[in-house]
């Protein structure tokens, strides 16, 4: 029996409640034709902004997002297939010898395979098959929305992070990063480890881990991108975002790349200048219902509507449970000794 | 005639695992005959963790997974606790294994319906865009009413687990990662600014428990013995080593003498004790290197990494029990706590981990009302230097273990991870003795290796983990960690 995807929609229960989107918008992004192709590329990640994004309830829940809002063409996490009919998904069907003859003259690079070459001498590759891997890139899937999430590893050639195998071998994350980035019409960085480098580049970093900027940076590659950080990030800011992406809109960034109109610069937009404990008094220590700056709050330095729209529909957030805000949407999260701590005083 | 090929991405896992097998005909029928299984992704949290104050780990450690990070956080305060002789209060206790809960739950009913249940499903015509279009599909897989059935599960699953995050969040703070669990016990309050109306967290707790309680009943727990009655025969595929690991999880008194589900192994055997001091790693088939030593427990584990080491195959160790291949998981829980024993096959431990969901949920309802209204839940700790501490407790996907050290300055100088992946996907030992899930694919059989549902079944009924796995390096306390330089090409 063939369900239509309104069928899908009954079944699933969608729920639309008070969002930040007008509802207008959102009917138009959701009736735009042709759903945007999305591929999602996880990284050094933990999965917790997958995880993260499927609690999504206000503006449409996960099931009408993949059913009815995007085409997720990748991602690892939910993929049915494996392998390389998974891969796929990513890259389009493997290039064909004939195919890559199209490529001219430059298909048959000189030198090793290494920095922006693809060694294709494996089974089912050319004998002499090293490929300029932007002359690759241009037989792959074209036109889409890549989401990253997770660190990308630039040291060591990449080797710290395998996304996948094919006929002619191993794929680090840093040469899919390469071709899915610049075959892109833009780049979400999704959670703080995309948008910044977060726990895996923090000092002491040792697979050359960076942001998805960052990557983009050293190879080269020059490519419209918003950082949605957060670790892990809130669904609200994937879901508001991709909307009024849908919806056509230009999306205003702040100073740190992040849509002005979730997070923003201005110091009245601070998490701190919402938060209920403030003006308080001091907490001597976790569990007050007081102040928690001397414990290490980072609530000052640090952007996100966490105060007003919690967390998990609503529910609770970091500083409703007597504990701090770790300043996860920043760019220079988790810090380290001695940058901060999560519990002790910020020394301004 | 033997052939070997590649499954990479393992798809609907979480992380990056790659699967090399080798077929052959085996009696008349094609089945595996070796199997490798590798971590392909590597962070080294144990280098952000050095030097910071050790208060930062339950944080940190949380995102070493996305998928079960309040166990982390769980083991996190447990090491912390130990090191310095901190006993939370009771209800901080009952708030932690009430928010465990609700993300073993989550974790749980994740897994079935949204990695496992698509390896048996034909969902053509009822499934028809990304990502599920993307599929492999053999003739043994339900089709028609049943596979109708089964998604229109998964979509109802989608809602319960996001309501089972909701859950603990009304104690954890925010969920997946938790924010309330710090060593001490459980910071947020039952009654916030209102202490004359602490019913109305627990209300809303519970109202929630109830609505999943109905679907771990009505659906999930009927939809895995539905599966199991028609994909039977995997009741005798994938047993694995046939031993079982639990380190027990839930403390039901405050001295954490007694627990929900017991610690203990099953050396295949019978069910004993488990002691700490017989786990051990080791690297022979694994991209890091001992300087000293080649069987380590993880208090003296001293590695380097070493992406171009010969015959090394996986950034994951290989723990081992009392140097043997033991399995964590649910089916090790429910064995060792006397709630299963049919077999230790793939579909038992699909049946074990449904069986304990509902196990789980059902108890919640109790611990709830053990909660006192007024009493502390923390106790703000003090950190001492010089101190060492374990904490040993479960994941959704088995036996998880955090070790610190604490140094003189009274930050860390030492933080390890053992993680219920690195048990079950491990690579072979120095002996050459295959890891569980390795085990767990020899003589399984393989009917179209373009079409490789049998091994992907196999495989996602040990929820792997691989962030989990993968995370970790231990440094030679002299020198710092090296990344290697390595040829381009390599």
């Amino acid at each position: 029996m063939h369900l239509s995807r309104r069928d899908f929609l009954k079944l699933a229960g969608a729920v639309g409640v008070a969002s930040t989107i007008p509802t207008v918008m959102l009917e138009k992004a959701m009736g735009a034709t042709g759903d945007p192709r999305v591929i999602w590329l996880q990284g050094q990640s933990c999965s917790g902004c997958s995880v993260s994004l499927m609690n999504c309830l206000e503006t449409v829940t996960v099931d009408t997002l993949l059913t009815d809002t995007i085409n997720l063409e990748y991602h690892s996490t939910l993929i049915a297939a494996a392998g390389e009919l998974a891969l796929s998904g990513a890259f389009g069907p493997h290039p064909s010898v004939n195919e890559l003859c199209t490529l001219g003259t430059n298909w048959l690079a000189t030198g090793p395979a290494g920095e922006n070459k693809l060694d294709l001498s494996g089974p089912g590759g050319t004998p002499d098959g090293i490929v300029n891997l932007i002359d690759y890139a241009a037989l792959c899937k074209q036109g889409y929305i890549l989401v990253v999430e997770g660190a990308i590893p630039m040291g060591a050639d990449g080797v710290f992070c395998d996304i996948g195998h094919d006929a002619n071998g191993p794929i680090t994350m840093k040469d899919a990063f390469d071709i899915l980035a610049r075959n892109a019409d833009a780049v979400l960085s999704v959670g703080t480890c995309a948008s910044y480098g977060g726990i895996p580049a923090a000092p002491g970093n040792p697979t050359g881990a960076v942001s998805a900027a960052g990557a983009m940076e050293q190879l080269g590659i020059t490519k419209s991108y918003i950082n949605i950080p957060g670790c892990p990030i809130h669904p609200e800011w994937f879901v508001d975002t991709v909307v009024k992406i849908l919806a056509g809109e230009t999306i205003t960034l702040d100073s740190k790349g992040r849509p002005a109109f979730l997070f923003g610069d201005a110091n009245s937009e601070r998490i701190h200048n919402s938060c209920p404990m403030k003006g308080t008094g001091q907490a001597s220590h976790l569990g007050e219902p007081k102040c928690k700056r001397n414990q290490g709050c980072r609530g000052e330095f640090t952007w996100g509507h966490c105060p007003s729209h919690k967390w998990n529909n609503g529910v609770s957030w970091c500083i409703q449970t007597m504990s701090t805000c770790t300043g996860c949407t920043e760019p220079d999260y988790p810090g380290t000794n001695p940058l901060f701590e999560f519990y002790t005083p910020p020394s301004v | 005639m033997a052939t070997t090929f590649t499954i990479d991405p393992v798809s609907r896992i979480e992380g990056h695992l790659k699967i090399e097998v080798t077929v052959d005909e085996v009696t008349g029928q094609q089945q595996v005959v070796d199997a490798k299984s590798s971590g392909t992704m590597f962070r080294g949290f144990e280098n952000i963790l050095a030097g910071r104050h050790p208060l930062d780990a339950p944080q940190i450690t949380q995102r070493i997974c996305g998928v079960c990070p309040v166990s982390h956080g769980m083991a996190s305060c447990m090491t912390i606790e130990d090191a310095l002789s901190l006993v939370p209060p009771s209800n901080g206790r009952i708030l932690r294994n009430l928010v465990l809960g609700a993300n073993f739950i989550q974790s749980h009913i994740l897994h079935f319906y949204h990695l496992a249940a698509l390896d048996y499903i034909n969902t053509q015509g009822i499934l028809d865009m990304p990502p599920w279009s993307y599929r492999h599909i053999t003739a043994d897989m339900a089709s028609g009413d049943d596979a109708q059935h089964f998604v229109n599960s998964y979509l109802r699953a989608l809602e319960i687990r996001r309501k089972s995050h909701q859950m603990g969040a009304v104690f954890g703070g925010k969920l997946p990662m938790c924010t309330s669990f710090n060593p001490g016990g459980c910071t947020d309050i039952l009654a916030v600014g209102d202490s004359s109306n602490p019913e109305g967290k627990i209300a809303q707790f519970t109202g929630l428990l109830d609505d999943i309680k109905d679907f771990i009943d009505d659906t999930f727990v009927p939809d895995v013995q539905l599966l199991g009655s028609i994909f039977n025969s995997y009741y005798s595929l994938g047993v694995g080593s046939g031993k079982l690991i639990s380190y027990g999880v839930f403390d039901l008194d405050d001295a954490g003498s007694s627990r929900f589900f017991d610690r203990g192994v099953y050396d295949g055997s019978v069910v004993g004790g488990m002691d700490a001091g017989l786990i051990t790693e080791e690297v022979g088939y694994s991209y890091f290197n001992y300087a000293s030593g080649t069987s380590l427990h993880p208090s003296v584990g001293e590695t380097a990494v070493d992406p171009t080491k010969v015959d090394a195959y996986s950034y994951i160790k290989a723990p081992r029990y009392n140097g043997e291949v033991y399995e964590a998981g649910p089916l090790a829980r429910m064995w060792v706590n006397g709630d299963y024993s049919k077999g230790t096959s793939s579909m038992d431990r699909i049946e074990a981990r449904a069986l304990e969901t509902q196990k789980i949920a059902n108890a919640m309802s109790g611990w709830v009302t053990e909660l006192t209204d007024g009493a502390d839940s923390y106790t703000p700790p003090s950190i001492v230097p010089s101190v060492e501490g374990q904490g040993l407790t479960e994941a959704p996907r088995g036996a998880l273990g955090h070790w610190i050290s604490i140094g003189a300055d009274s930050n860390t100088t030492r933080y390890q991870v053992i993680t219920p992946t690195a048990w079950n996907c491990s690579p072979r030992d120095d002996g050459g003795n295959l890891g569980p899930v390795e085990q767990a694919l020899v003589g399984t059989p393989v009917d179209d290796i373009n079409q490789p549902v049998e091994i992907l079944r196999v495989i996602h009924s040990f929820d792997p983990c691989l962030a989990c796995s993968v995370h970790m390096m231990r440094p030679d306390e002299k020198k710092p960690i090296q990344v290697i330089d390595i040829p381009a090409g390599l």
